[in-house]
């Protein structure tokens, strides 16, 4: 789970990194920078909007509680890894829990389907969804963070501490699976 | 394709937007020698357009907000954060330990899944939202009889909590505000990096993601915005570096006709007239050519249909009109005006 992840530290520069988390403008800035970029990323594969925040939300709060020591520092990296491994605990429990109860959360996971919403529509954005989400999670994150954040390579480059040729062939190689997947609606 | 390692990450820029005007154009002559690359790169660029949609805007103030980090030493603080986890999941997981029994450990853990799922639920009061989608716009009423006129592709959020301590909205887009008057509760905008506080009654607020500035302009009374008191016909803005401007004696009628059912540009750059054209007419608008993004725009539009509208920017502007796919592009021509 996520409490024993090891922390993995970056030469990233300032703004990246939360040095001294009990710095609360230091911590804001860490959640600013990311908050809407881990909701993306835990939405992936918890499709829902209310589930995706509060698992941030808590991810944060676990954070700015345990983080005691000032010198620790918190990479990118870290934040995501963390993330992932909530979303996947909550999955793994979700499914427990439909087992235990049955179909019990499967309302809660019901696509929020617009009454007036036509078909075609919801049908082509639930299509998107699934394509986006069965990205490899490396290059899923480095996508939404492009097309959704509207980071430059070079921003997530240095975000995630990776080289800027990298985060472009994940680019490409995003670009290149989502044209095969969405091949019908194209 | 052949020079994949090579060229992927070119293309990628490209469809991305992530090149230097002089790579785009570089990048647009090696796309026309070959059919192929054309057909790819279109169908790559519709996969990107296509991807907006399920494109979500998160709450990031409202969700500081509820974390109530309350000092530097958030434990020992009078008032206790709200918290989302309940301290229950521990002690039940370390007494399921104790009993050793594996069933028991399932039980467990499913139960403190759903408790801490409840919990959480019970704990964030989720913000009420309304969206537009593009081409469409909506009316409403807040609690406290405050009336919104929301733009195209724009979203407005506030706690269910509104108007009980405090009066704030998010809004993400355009929107024109007639506050209900209570001087104990002021009421407030949060728009990217403004803060617009009301003083008076009517104004509007144009905050569209991507944008270089969020703009408010006031019809009636005052609002401050980050600081600086805009009167009746003043328009403020406050660019993502957080420098601010006025101007005075603007045309408001103009700067709201969207309420009228008007798309008005009063000498706007093409950059940004061109996402507001595709928000109303629910198309891709685009530069071809960087260079035309200073071009201003002057145009009072009243659902001409989109035809029409480009022939009227061509011939204003003297563009070219290119659709390639879904998206419509803007050239420059070549000969001499």
């Amino acid at each position: 789970m996520a409490d024993s992840m090891p922390s993995v530290s970056c030469p990233a520069p300032s703004g990246d990194v939360c040095g001294q988390c009990h710095d609360i403008a230091a911590f804001e800035a860490l959640f600013r920078t990311h908050y809407a970029p881990l909701c993306d990323f835990v939405y992936g594969y918890v499709r829902s909007r209310a589930v995706a925040q509060e698992l941030v939300q808590d991810l944060f709060l676990r954070l700015w509680e345990r983080v005691a020591t000032p010198a620790g520092t918190l990479a990118a990296s870290y934040l995501y890894t963390a993330a992932r491994n909530r979303a996947v605990g909550h999955l793994r429990r979700e499914r427990v829990a439909v087992a235990w109860v049955k179909s019990r959360s499967s309302a809660a996971r019901a696509a929020p389907a617009d009454a007036d919403e036509p078909l075609r529509e919801h049908e082509l954005r639930d299509a998107l969804e699934r394509a986006v989400a069965k990205l490899p999670e490396r290059c899923r994150l480095i996508f939404t963070l492009s097309r959704h954040r509207n980071l430059s390579n070079a921003a997530i480059a240095r975000m995630l501490c990776i080289s800027v040729n990298t985060v472009e062939q994940q680019m490409w190689r995003a670009l290149k699976t989502l044209r095969a997947k969405l091949a019908p609606y194209l | 394709m052949k020079h994949e390692e090579r060229d992927g990450p070119r293309i990628a820029r490209y469809v991305a937007g992530r090149c230097t005007p002089d790579e785009a154009t570089e990048t647009r002559r090696w796309i026309a020698q070959d059919p192929a690359r054309a057909e790819l790169v279109n169908a790559l660029v519709r996969v990107w357009q296509l991807v907006r949609r399920v494109s979500f805007v998160w709450d990031v103030d409202g969700a500081w907000r509820a974390l109530r980090l309350g000092g530097p030493q958030p434990r020992h603080a009078s008032q206790p954060p709200l918290r989302l986890h309940a301290a229950a999941p521990r002690p039940l997981r370390s007494r399921a330990l104790w009993r050793v029994a594996a069933l028991v450990l399932v039980a467990c853990a499913t139960l403190t899944g759903i408790l801490v799922h409840r919990g959480r639920r019970a704990a964030v009061a989720p913000l009420r939202e309304i969206a537009t989608r593009r081409g469409q716009r909506a009316t409403l009423r807040l609690p406290d009889g405050t009336r919104v006129d929301l733009g195209v592709a724009s979203a407005i959020r506030y706690a269910s909590a509104y108007g009980r301590r405090e009066r704030d909205v998010y809004l993400e887009g355009e929107a024109y505000f007639e506050v209900a008057p209570d001087p104990r509760k002021p009421f407030t905008v949060h728009a990217a990096n403004a803060i617009t506080r009301d003083r008076g009654t009517k104004f509007g607020v144009r905050a569209y993601p991507g944008a270089s500035q969020v703009e408010v302009v006031v019809v009636e009374g005052s609002v401050d915005l980050s600081g600086l008191v805009l009167r009746v016909a003043d328009l403020g803005r406050l660019d993502c570096s957080g420098r601010l401007g006025i101007e005075h004696g603007v045309d408001t009628a103009a700067w709201l006709g969207w309420r009228k059912d008007r798309l008005v540009f009063r000498n706007t750059p093409l950059r940004d007239a061109l996402p507001q054209l595709g928000r109303w007419y629910d198309t891709d608008v685009q530069l071809g050519d960087s260079a035309l993004g200073d071009y201003p725009l002057t145009a009072s539009l009243r659902g001409e249909p989109l035809d029409k509208v480009l022939d009227l920017i061509s011939a204003a502007l003297n563009v070219r009109v290119v659709r390639r796919g879904s998206t419509i592009l803007l050239y420059r021509r070549r000969s001499a005006p």
